[in-house]
Protein backbone atom coordinates (compact mmCIF):
# COMPACT_ATOMS: atom_id res chain seq x y z
CA UNK A 1 0.00 0.00 0.00
CA UNK A 2 2.58 2.06 -1.05
CA UNK A 3 0.43 5.56 -1.87
CA UNK A 4 1.48 7.30 -5.15
CA UNK A 5 3.56 10.55 -3.86
CA UNK A 6 2.19 13.53 -5.12
CA UNK A 7 -0.77 14.14 -6.62
CA UNK A 8 -1.22 9.94 -7.29
CA UNK A 9 -3.63 9.35 -4.04
CA UNK A 10 -7.36 10.71 -4.20
CA UNK A 11 -8.69 13.07 -6.90
CA UNK A 12 -8.86 15.90 -5.08
CA UNK A 13 -5.92 17.10 -3.82
CA UNK A 14 -6.26 19.89 -0.64
CA UNK A 15 -3.12 21.52 -1.88
CA UNK A 16 -3.64 23.76 -4.41
CA UNK A 17 -0.47 24.17 -6.03
CA UNK A 18 0.30 28.09 -6.12
CA UNK A 19 -0.86 29.13 -9.30
CA UNK A 20 0.19 32.93 -8.60
CA UNK A 21 3.77 31.76 -8.50
CA UNK A 22 5.91 32.68 -11.75
CA UNK A 23 7.06 29.83 -13.46
CA UNK A 24 10.62 30.10 -12.94
CA UNK A 25 12.15 26.97 -13.84
CA UNK A 26 12.62 25.59 -17.16
CA UNK A 27 14.86 22.44 -15.98
CA UNK A 28 15.07 21.38 -19.15
CA UNK A 29 16.71 24.68 -19.94
CA UNK A 30 19.34 24.10 -17.69
CA UNK A 31 19.14 20.39 -18.47
CA UNK A 32 20.68 21.09 -22.15
CA UNK A 33 22.48 24.64 -21.17
CA UNK A 34 25.77 22.76 -20.62
CA UNK A 35 25.21 20.19 -23.57
CA UNK A 36 24.17 22.80 -25.81
CA UNK A 37 27.20 24.87 -25.36
CA UNK A 38 28.60 25.85 -28.55
CA UNK A 39 26.31 23.77 -30.49
CA UNK A 40 24.11 24.68 -33.15
CA UNK A 41 22.80 21.65 -33.71
CA UNK A 42 19.43 20.61 -31.71
CA UNK A 43 19.34 17.89 -29.87
CA UNK A 44 15.48 17.76 -29.77
CA UNK A 45 13.52 15.51 -31.15
CA UNK A 46 10.66 18.72 -32.10
CA UNK A 47 13.51 20.90 -33.26
CA UNK A 48 14.10 19.14 -36.34
CA UNK A 49 10.98 20.02 -37.36
CA UNK A 50 11.77 23.51 -36.99
CA UNK A 51 13.30 25.02 -39.96
CA UNK A 52 16.47 26.77 -38.96
CA UNK A 53 15.26 30.05 -40.45
CA UNK A 54 12.52 32.03 -38.80
CA UNK A 55 9.74 30.76 -39.60
CA UNK A 56 6.57 32.87 -39.55
CA UNK A 57 5.23 33.10 -36.74
CA UNK A 58 1.62 32.40 -35.55
CA UNK A 59 -0.13 35.76 -35.21
CA UNK A 60 -1.29 35.01 -31.53
CA UNK A 61 -1.56 38.73 -30.14
CA UNK A 62 -0.21 36.80 -26.96
CA UNK A 63 2.98 36.20 -29.30
CA UNK A 64 3.09 39.53 -30.72
CA UNK A 65 2.94 41.43 -27.45
CA UNK A 66 5.64 39.24 -25.65
CA UNK A 67 7.69 39.83 -28.87
CA UNK A 68 7.19 43.68 -28.71
CA UNK A 69 8.67 43.24 -25.02
CA UNK A 70 11.21 40.87 -25.35
CA UNK A 71 12.75 43.18 -28.43
CA UNK A 72 12.92 46.09 -25.46
CA UNK A 73 15.67 44.74 -23.62
CA UNK A 74 18.82 44.76 -24.67
CA UNK A 75 21.23 41.93 -24.32
CA UNK A 76 22.91 43.91 -21.28
CA UNK A 77 19.71 45.30 -19.95
CA UNK A 78 20.47 45.06 -16.03
CA UNK A 79 18.63 43.16 -14.25
CA UNK A 80 16.69 46.06 -13.43
CA UNK A 81 15.18 45.43 -16.53
CA UNK A 82 13.32 42.24 -15.66
CA UNK A 83 11.82 44.14 -13.16
CA UNK A 84 9.11 45.34 -15.31
CA UNK A 85 8.30 42.48 -16.43
CA UNK A 86 7.42 41.22 -13.23
CA UNK A 87 4.46 43.35 -13.30
CA UNK A 88 3.64 41.59 -16.93
CA UNK A 89 4.80 38.33 -15.87
CA UNK A 90 1.83 36.53 -14.75
CA UNK A 91 0.06 38.30 -17.98
CA UNK A 92 2.52 36.94 -20.30
CA UNK A 93 2.31 33.85 -18.43
CA UNK A 94 -1.80 33.71 -19.09
CA UNK A 95 -0.65 34.13 -22.62
CA UNK A 96 1.59 31.76 -22.61
CA UNK A 97 -0.42 29.44 -21.05
CA UNK A 98 -3.16 30.22 -23.23
CA UNK A 99 -1.05 29.36 -25.96
CA UNK A 100 1.00 26.90 -24.99
CA UNK A 101 -2.24 24.59 -24.43
CA UNK A 102 -3.05 24.96 -28.28
CA UNK A 103 -1.04 21.89 -29.18
CA UNK A 104 1.82 23.19 -31.42
CA UNK A 105 1.68 26.47 -30.51
CA UNK A 106 4.60 26.17 -28.23
CA UNK A 107 6.67 25.68 -31.13
CA UNK A 108 5.72 28.91 -32.40
CA UNK A 109 6.34 30.47 -29.11
CA UNK A 110 9.88 29.92 -29.06
CA UNK A 111 9.85 30.54 -32.55
CA UNK A 112 8.53 33.92 -31.75
CA UNK A 113 10.89 34.32 -28.91
CA UNK A 114 13.79 33.86 -31.68
CA UNK A 115 12.41 35.84 -33.97
CA UNK A 116 11.88 38.76 -32.13
CA UNK A 117 15.61 38.29 -29.85
CA UNK A 118 17.86 36.91 -32.95
CA UNK A 119 20.39 36.84 -31.70
CA UNK A 120 22.70 33.41 -31.85
CA UNK A 121 22.91 31.52 -34.77
CA UNK A 122 22.27 28.82 -31.86
CA UNK A 123 18.91 29.59 -30.96
CA UNK A 124 17.30 28.32 -33.83
CA UNK A 125 15.56 25.67 -32.29
CA UNK A 126 17.56 23.91 -30.15
CA UNK A 127 17.99 27.05 -28.26
CA UNK A 128 15.44 26.57 -26.12
CA UNK A 129 17.29 26.32 -23.22
CA UNK A 130 19.32 29.44 -24.65
CA UNK A 131 18.09 32.16 -24.19
CA UNK A 132 19.57 34.26 -26.55
CA UNK A 133 21.65 37.19 -25.80
CA UNK A 134 20.19 37.29 -22.25
CA UNK A 135 17.81 39.08 -23.45
CA UNK A 136 15.31 38.52 -20.43
CA UNK A 137 12.23 38.33 -21.78
CA UNK A 138 9.54 37.70 -19.16
CA UNK A 139 9.06 34.70 -19.66
CA UNK A 140 6.63 33.31 -17.49
CA UNK A 141 5.92 31.45 -20.27
CA UNK A 142 6.72 28.47 -18.53
CA UNK A 143 3.17 28.22 -18.71
CA UNK A 144 3.70 24.85 -20.02
CA UNK A 145 5.48 23.80 -18.01
CA UNK A 146 2.10 24.34 -15.39
CA UNK A 147 1.06 20.98 -14.76
CA UNK A 148 4.66 19.32 -14.21
CA UNK A 149 6.99 22.23 -13.79
CA UNK A 150 4.30 23.60 -11.48
CA UNK A 151 4.70 21.15 -9.05
CA UNK A 152 7.86 21.37 -9.17
CA UNK A 153 8.70 25.25 -8.72
CA UNK A 154 12.07 25.36 -9.18
CA UNK A 155 13.08 28.95 -9.05
CA UNK A 156 16.93 27.98 -9.77
CA UNK A 157 16.77 24.92 -11.58
CA UNK A 158 19.65 23.22 -11.85
CA UNK A 159 21.51 22.33 -14.76
CA UNK A 160 21.48 18.11 -15.04
CA UNK A 161 18.92 15.82 -14.79
CA UNK A 162 16.08 17.75 -13.72
CA UNK A 163 14.30 18.37 -16.79
CA UNK A 164 14.90 14.88 -18.14
CA UNK A 165 12.35 13.10 -16.41
CA UNK A 166 9.92 15.21 -17.41
CA UNK A 167 8.40 14.49 -20.74
CA UNK A 168 6.53 17.63 -20.83
CA UNK A 169 9.25 19.45 -20.26
CA UNK A 170 9.99 19.07 -23.66
CA UNK A 171 7.38 21.65 -24.89
CA UNK A 172 8.61 23.99 -22.52
CA UNK A 173 12.20 24.32 -23.87
CA UNK A 174 10.86 27.29 -26.27
CA UNK A 175 9.58 28.68 -22.59
CA UNK A 176 13.11 28.29 -21.54
CA UNK A 177 14.36 30.68 -23.00
CA UNK A 178 11.72 32.99 -21.02
CA UNK A 179 11.77 30.98 -18.57
CA UNK A 180 15.63 31.44 -17.84
CA UNK A 181 15.52 34.85 -18.14
CA UNK A 182 12.29 35.06 -16.15
CA UNK A 183 14.50 32.90 -13.06
CA UNK A 184 16.78 35.65 -13.27
CA UNK A 185 14.13 37.91 -12.52
CA UNK A 186 12.43 36.04 -9.72
CA UNK A 187 15.76 35.95 -8.49
CA UNK A 188 15.99 39.38 -8.95
CA UNK A 189 13.20 39.59 -7.02
CA UNK A 190 14.73 38.40 -3.94
CA UNK A 191 12.36 35.75 -3.35
CA UNK A 192 14.58 33.24 -1.85
CA UNK A 193 18.07 33.56 -2.92
CA UNK A 194 19.83 37.14 -2.99
CA UNK A 195 22.98 35.24 -3.23
CA UNK A 196 22.03 34.26 -6.52
CA UNK A 197 21.84 37.07 -7.83
CA UNK A 198 25.28 37.26 -8.50
CA UNK A 199 25.60 34.47 -9.83
CA UNK A 200 22.94 35.04 -12.11
CA UNK A 201 24.75 38.18 -13.25
CA UNK A 202 27.33 36.35 -13.98
CA UNK A 203 25.18 34.15 -16.29
CA UNK A 204 24.45 37.55 -18.54
CA UNK A 205 27.78 38.11 -19.46
CA UNK A 206 28.86 34.21 -20.46
CA UNK A 207 26.90 34.70 -23.80
CA UNK A 208 24.23 33.29 -25.14
CA UNK A 209 22.93 30.67 -23.20
CA UNK A 210 22.15 31.46 -19.58
CA UNK A 211 22.32 28.55 -16.63
CA UNK A 212 20.07 30.91 -14.71
CA UNK A 213 19.47 28.01 -12.57
CA UNK A 214 22.44 27.01 -11.38
CA UNK A 215 22.91 27.71 -7.78
CA UNK A 216 25.99 28.16 -6.16
CA UNK A 217 27.41 25.65 -3.25
CA UNK A 218 25.18 22.97 -4.76
CA UNK A 219 26.70 19.95 -4.85
CA UNK A 220 24.15 18.20 -7.44
CA UNK A 221 21.73 19.71 -9.30
CA UNK A 222 19.03 17.51 -8.88
CA UNK A 223 19.00 16.91 -5.81
CA UNK A 224 19.25 20.16 -4.27
CA UNK A 225 15.84 21.01 -6.71
CA UNK A 226 14.06 18.18 -5.42
CA UNK A 227 14.58 18.87 -1.98
CA UNK A 228 13.60 22.17 -2.53
CA UNK A 229 10.10 20.92 -4.07
CA UNK A 230 9.71 18.42 -1.30
CA UNK A 231 9.58 21.68 1.45
CA UNK A 232 7.81 23.37 -0.73
CA UNK A 233 5.64 20.59 -0.61
CA UNK A 234 5.75 19.92 3.22
CA UNK A 235 5.95 23.45 3.72
CA UNK A 236 2.48 23.34 2.01
CA UNK A 237 0.57 20.35 4.11
CA UNK A 238 1.75 22.16 7.30
CA UNK A 239 0.48 25.36 6.76
CA UNK A 240 -3.07 23.50 5.86
CA UNK A 241 -2.78 21.57 8.76
CA UNK A 242 -2.18 24.68 10.78
CA UNK A 243 -5.47 25.70 9.63
CA UNK A 244 -7.28 22.44 10.62
CA UNK A 245 -5.88 21.98 13.99
CA UNK A 246 -7.51 24.74 16.09
CA UNK A 247 -5.43 27.09 17.63
CA UNK A 248 -2.38 26.57 15.62
CA UNK A 249 -2.82 29.98 13.91
CA UNK A 250 -0.13 31.80 16.42
CA UNK A 251 2.36 29.00 16.79
CA UNK A 252 5.44 29.40 13.90
CA UNK A 253 7.79 26.82 13.98
CA UNK A 254 7.67 23.04 12.28
CA UNK A 255 8.58 21.35 15.94
CA UNK A 256 6.04 23.56 17.80
CA UNK A 257 3.61 22.38 15.22
CA UNK A 258 4.00 19.18 14.51
CA UNK A 259 3.56 18.75 18.64
CA UNK A 260 0.43 20.53 18.24
CA UNK A 261 -0.77 18.17 15.69
CA UNK A 262 -0.13 15.49 17.40
CA UNK A 263 -1.05 16.29 20.66
CA UNK A 264 -4.13 17.04 18.90
CA UNK A 265 -4.32 13.92 17.27
CA UNK A 266 -3.83 12.14 20.53
CA UNK A 267 -6.65 14.12 21.95
CA UNK A 268 -9.09 13.11 18.84
CA UNK A 269 -8.55 9.66 19.71
CA UNK A 270 -8.82 9.38 23.33
CA UNK A 271 -12.33 11.88 22.89
CA UNK A 272 -13.31 8.76 20.52
CA UNK A 273 -12.62 6.33 23.00
CA UNK A 274 -14.23 8.22 25.75
CA UNK A 275 -17.38 8.62 23.99
CA UNK A 276 -17.36 5.05 22.75
CA UNK A 277 -17.33 4.25 26.36
CA UNK A 278 -20.46 6.86 27.51
CA UNK A 279 -21.88 5.63 24.15
CA UNK A 280 -22.10 2.15 25.25
CA UNK A 281 -23.44 3.07 28.33
CA UNK A 282 -26.22 4.78 26.95
CA UNK A 283 -26.77 1.86 24.40
CA UNK A 284 -29.81 0.06 25.38
CA UNK A 285 -31.15 3.11 25.72
CA UNK A 286 -31.25 3.70 22.13
CA UNK A 287 -33.80 4.23 19.96
CA UNK A 288 -33.42 1.23 17.83
CA UNK A 289 -36.04 2.35 15.74
CA UNK A 290 -34.78 5.42 14.91
CA UNK A 291 -32.05 4.17 14.46
CA UNK A 292 -33.57 1.37 11.99
CA UNK A 293 -35.90 3.49 10.44
CA UNK A 294 -33.21 6.46 9.62
CA UNK A 295 -30.72 3.54 7.77
CA UNK A 296 -33.93 2.07 6.28
CA UNK A 297 -35.61 5.03 5.09
CA UNK A 298 -32.05 6.59 3.56
CA UNK A 299 -30.71 3.39 1.75
CA UNK A 300 -34.25 3.23 0.07
CA UNK A 301 -34.28 6.55 -0.91
CA UNK A 302 -30.94 5.59 -2.38
CA UNK A 303 -32.41 2.23 -3.68
CA UNK A 304 -31.08 0.37 -0.45
CA UNK A 305 -30.81 -3.38 -1.05
CA UNK A 306 -33.68 -5.77 0.35
CA UNK A 307 -31.21 -6.93 3.20
CA UNK A 308 -31.12 -4.23 4.74
CA UNK A 309 -34.60 -3.35 4.54
CA UNK A 310 -35.16 -6.91 6.19
CA UNK A 311 -32.66 -6.20 8.83
CA UNK A 312 -34.76 -2.88 9.67
CA UNK A 313 -38.27 -5.23 10.06
CA UNK A 314 -36.17 -7.23 12.35
CA UNK A 315 -35.26 -4.39 14.62
CA UNK A 316 -39.31 -3.72 14.31
CA UNK A 317 -39.94 -7.34 15.04
CA UNK A 318 -37.57 -7.10 18.02
CA UNK A 319 -38.42 -3.86 19.51
CA UNK A 320 -41.90 -4.79 19.59
CA UNK A 321 -41.78 -7.64 21.81
CA UNK A 322 -38.83 -6.85 24.15
CA UNK A 323 -38.90 -5.97 27.71
CA UNK A 324 -36.56 -2.77 26.75
CA UNK A 325 -38.79 0.25 27.22
CA UNK A 326 -38.72 1.73 23.88
CA UNK A 327 -36.86 4.58 23.18
CA UNK A 328 -39.88 6.79 21.93
CA UNK A 329 -40.25 9.92 23.46
CA UNK A 330 -44.01 10.01 25.57
CA UNK A 331 -46.22 11.68 23.44
CA UNK A 332 -46.27 11.77 19.69
CA UNK A 333 -44.44 14.93 18.64
CA UNK A 334 -41.77 14.37 21.90
CA UNK A 335 -40.77 12.29 18.48
CA UNK A 336 -39.54 15.43 16.79
CA UNK A 337 -36.88 15.78 19.69
CA UNK A 338 -34.25 13.13 18.64
CA UNK A 339 -34.80 14.21 14.53
CA UNK A 340 -32.94 17.31 15.21
CA UNK A 341 -30.32 16.14 16.96
CA UNK A 342 -30.00 13.44 14.54
CA UNK A 343 -30.04 15.35 11.32
CA UNK A 344 -27.46 17.20 13.06
CA UNK A 345 -25.39 14.43 13.89
CA UNK A 346 -25.72 13.21 10.33
CA UNK A 347 -25.17 16.67 8.86
CA UNK A 348 -22.18 17.78 10.38
CA UNK A 349 -19.75 15.24 9.90
CA UNK A 350 -21.04 15.73 5.97
CA UNK A 351 -20.69 19.50 6.06
CA UNK A 352 -17.55 19.01 8.01
CA UNK A 353 -16.55 16.71 4.75
CA UNK A 354 -17.14 19.74 2.21
CA UNK A 355 -14.78 22.19 3.07
CA UNK A 356 -12.37 19.24 1.99
CA UNK A 357 -13.87 18.19 -1.41
CA UNK A 358 -17.50 18.54 -2.02
CA UNK A 359 -19.01 15.22 -2.23
CA UNK A 360 -22.55 15.37 -1.66
CA UNK A 361 -24.22 19.09 -1.66
CA UNK A 362 -27.60 17.26 -1.98
CA UNK A 363 -26.70 14.55 0.57
CA UNK A 364 -27.29 16.58 3.11
CA UNK A 365 -30.84 17.71 2.01
CA UNK A 366 -31.74 14.10 0.96
CA UNK A 367 -31.14 13.24 4.84
CA UNK A 368 -33.39 15.80 6.06
CA UNK A 369 -36.18 14.82 3.55
CA UNK A 370 -35.95 11.07 4.97
CA UNK A 371 -35.81 12.28 8.31
CA UNK A 372 -39.10 13.94 7.37
CA UNK A 373 -40.48 10.40 6.01
CA UNK A 374 -38.91 8.91 9.10
CA UNK A 375 -40.69 11.03 11.72
CA UNK A 376 -44.05 10.77 9.37
CA UNK A 377 -43.30 6.85 9.24
CA UNK A 378 -42.63 6.45 12.66
CA UNK A 379 -46.15 8.76 13.86
CA UNK A 380 -48.33 6.38 11.67
CA UNK A 381 -46.83 3.08 12.79
CA UNK A 382 -45.99 3.62 16.39
CA UNK A 383 -48.95 4.56 18.01
CA UNK A 384 -49.76 1.14 19.68
CA UNK A 385 -45.99 1.41 20.76
CA UNK A 386 -46.20 5.07 22.65
CA UNK A 387 -48.78 3.52 25.03
CA UNK A 388 -46.73 0.53 25.72
CA UNK A 389 -43.87 3.12 26.18
CA UNK A 390 -45.36 5.94 28.22
CA UNK A 391 -46.40 3.06 30.64
CA UNK A 392 -43.41 0.65 30.70
CA UNK A 393 -41.25 4.02 30.75
CA UNK A 394 -40.23 4.51 34.33
CA UNK A 395 -36.76 5.43 35.31
CA UNK A 396 -35.05 2.80 34.52
CA UNK A 397 -33.67 3.67 31.68
CA UNK A 398 -29.96 3.01 32.13
CA UNK A 399 -30.02 -0.52 32.71
CA UNK A 400 -26.99 -2.35 30.99
CA UNK B 1 -21.88 8.10 4.41
CA UNK B 2 -19.71 7.97 7.79
CA UNK B 3 -22.52 8.38 9.66
CA UNK B 4 -24.93 6.32 7.97
CA UNK B 5 -22.25 3.77 8.53
CA UNK B 6 -21.57 4.49 12.40
CA UNK B 7 -25.38 4.24 12.95
CA UNK B 8 -25.56 0.82 11.43
CA UNK B 9 -22.81 -0.21 13.43
CA UNK B 10 -24.33 0.82 16.56
CA UNK B 11 -27.81 -0.26 15.98
CA UNK B 12 -26.14 -3.92 15.19
CA UNK B 13 -24.10 -3.50 18.37
CA UNK B 14 -27.31 -2.70 20.74
CA UNK B 15 -29.07 -5.53 19.34
CA UNK B 16 -26.79 -7.79 20.38
CA UNK B 17 -28.73 -10.32 22.13
CA UNK B 18 -26.28 -11.41 24.92
CA UNK B 19 -25.74 -7.96 26.76
CA UNK B 20 -21.63 -8.38 26.58
CA UNK B 21 -19.81 -6.45 29.07
CA UNK B 22 -19.27 -2.96 29.30
CA UNK B 23 -16.10 -3.21 27.86
CA UNK B 24 -16.90 -5.23 25.60
CA UNK B 25 -19.12 -2.43 24.00
CA UNK B 26 -16.90 -0.46 24.56
CA UNK B 27 -14.94 -1.72 22.33
CA UNK B 28 -16.77 -2.70 19.79
CA UNK B 29 -18.10 0.73 19.55
CA UNK B 30 -14.77 1.84 19.04
CA UNK B 31 -14.56 -0.62 16.73
CA UNK B 32 -17.37 0.72 15.05
CA UNK B 33 -16.62 4.06 15.05
CA UNK B 34 -13.07 3.29 13.24
CA UNK B 35 -14.52 1.18 10.62
CA UNK B 36 -17.06 3.84 10.00
CA UNK B 37 -14.78 6.41 9.32
CA UNK B 38 -12.61 4.46 7.28
CA UNK B 39 -15.42 3.72 5.22
CA UNK B 40 -16.52 7.69 4.68
CA UNK B 41 -16.71 7.97 0.86
CA UNK B 42 -14.16 11.00 1.35
CA UNK B 43 -11.49 8.91 3.13
CA UNK B 44 -12.00 5.61 1.12
CA UNK B 45 -8.84 5.73 -0.91
CA UNK B 46 -6.83 6.95 1.89
CA UNK B 47 -3.41 4.78 3.02
CA UNK B 48 -4.60 5.42 6.20
CA UNK B 49 -8.26 4.20 6.12
CA UNK B 50 -6.88 1.25 4.07
CA UNK B 51 -4.40 0.67 6.94
CA UNK B 52 -6.69 1.11 9.43
CA UNK B 53 -9.50 -1.28 8.33
CA UNK B 54 -6.24 -4.00 7.47
CA UNK B 55 -5.42 -3.26 11.56
CA UNK B 56 -9.28 -3.44 12.45
CA UNK B 57 -10.01 -6.82 10.79
CA UNK B 58 -6.72 -8.00 12.17
CA UNK B 59 -7.72 -7.47 15.52
CA UNK B 60 -11.28 -9.05 15.17
CA UNK B 61 -9.14 -12.54 13.96
CA UNK B 62 -6.99 -12.39 16.87
CA UNK B 63 -9.62 -11.76 19.30
CA UNK B 64 -11.89 -15.00 19.49
CA UNK B 65 -10.75 -17.45 21.14
CA UNK B 66 -7.58 -16.44 21.86
CA UNK B 67 -6.59 -15.62 25.51
CA UNK B 68 -2.93 -14.40 24.26
CA UNK B 69 -3.32 -12.49 21.47
CA UNK B 70 -0.83 -11.50 19.32
CA UNK B 71 -0.89 -8.01 19.49
CA UNK B 72 1.38 -7.31 16.67
CA UNK B 73 2.99 -9.16 14.17
CA UNK B 74 6.42 -8.72 13.16
CA UNK B 75 7.05 -5.38 10.98
CA UNK B 76 9.52 -3.04 9.49
CA UNK B 77 11.22 -1.30 12.50
CA UNK B 78 11.26 2.65 12.43
CA UNK B 79 15.09 3.07 11.20
CA UNK B 80 14.06 1.82 7.78
CA UNK B 81 11.03 5.04 7.38
CA UNK B 82 12.41 7.69 9.38
CA UNK B 83 14.69 9.86 7.54
CA UNK B 84 17.57 12.58 8.28
CA UNK B 85 15.78 15.43 7.64
CA UNK B 86 12.56 15.04 9.56
CA UNK B 87 11.55 16.09 12.51
CA UNK B 88 12.06 14.59 16.17
CA UNK B 89 8.04 13.92 16.23
CA UNK B 90 7.80 12.37 13.02
CA UNK B 91 8.09 8.97 14.32
CA UNK B 92 5.04 9.25 16.78
CA UNK B 93 2.99 10.87 14.41
CA UNK B 94 3.48 7.27 12.22
CA UNK B 95 2.09 5.73 15.36
CA UNK B 96 -0.39 7.50 15.53
CA UNK B 97 -1.92 7.74 11.89
CA UNK B 98 -2.58 4.53 10.36
CA UNK B 99 -0.26 3.24 7.87
CA UNK B 100 2.25 5.84 8.60
CA UNK B 101 5.15 3.49 8.98
CA UNK B 102 5.47 3.38 5.27
CA UNK B 103 4.77 6.71 4.24
CA UNK B 104 7.59 9.42 3.60
CA UNK B 105 6.93 12.47 5.45
CA UNK B 106 5.44 15.02 2.68
CA UNK B 107 2.63 12.02 2.44
CA UNK B 108 2.24 11.60 6.08
CA UNK B 109 1.39 15.15 6.50
CA UNK B 110 -1.00 14.92 4.00
CA UNK B 111 -3.01 11.76 5.57
CA UNK B 112 -2.75 13.22 9.15
CA UNK B 113 -4.80 16.24 7.53
CA UNK B 114 -7.25 13.43 6.45
CA UNK B 115 -7.22 11.94 9.59
CA UNK B 116 -7.60 14.95 11.45
CA UNK B 117 -10.80 15.39 9.36
CA UNK B 118 -12.49 12.45 10.01
CA UNK B 119 -11.56 12.22 13.51
CA UNK B 120 -13.21 15.22 13.76
CA UNK B 121 -16.38 14.71 11.88
CA UNK B 122 -16.52 11.08 14.17
CA UNK B 123 -15.99 12.88 17.31
CA UNK B 124 -18.83 15.14 16.61
CA UNK B 125 -20.78 12.16 15.72
CA UNK B 126 -20.57 10.64 18.44
CA UNK B 127 -20.96 13.52 20.33
CA UNK B 128 -24.43 14.68 18.92
CA UNK B 129 -25.29 10.91 19.29
CA UNK B 130 -24.88 10.98 23.11
CA UNK B 131 -26.68 14.50 23.66
CA UNK B 132 -29.48 12.59 21.80
CA UNK B 133 -29.77 9.60 23.14
CA UNK B 134 -29.48 11.22 26.84
CA UNK B 135 -32.05 13.66 26.51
Amino acid sequence: MVPVSGAGTGTASPFPLWPGMPNLSNPIAESFNPGMLNQSSNKFPYSSVLPPGLPNFPSEPGFIERAARLSCFSANAGFNGLMNNSISNQAQKGELNSMNIGSGSSHGNQLKNQGSIDNNSETNEGAEDKISNGDNANANGDSSQNDSGSKKRKRKNQDGAMGQGQASMKSQEEAGKQTSESKKEVDNNGSKNTGKNGKDAADVPKGDYIHVRARRGQATNSHSLAERVRREKISERMKYLQELVPGCSKVTGKAVMLDEIINYVQSLQRQVEFLSMKLAAVNPRLDLNIETLLSKDILQGRGACSSTVGFTHEMFHSQLLPSQPGLLPPGLPGMLNPSDPFRRAINTPLSAMNPFKDPNPQMSTTWQDELHNVMSMNFATNPPLSTQEIATKPSDGFQL
Amino acid sequence: MQALHFLQALARIARAAPKPAHSARTRQIRHAAYASMAHSSRSSRRTWSRALLHRLRQRQQQRPGRLLTVRRRVRIVTPITSRPEEPARAETLRQLVPGGRGMEYCNLLEETADYVQCLRAQVQLMQTLLDAFSS
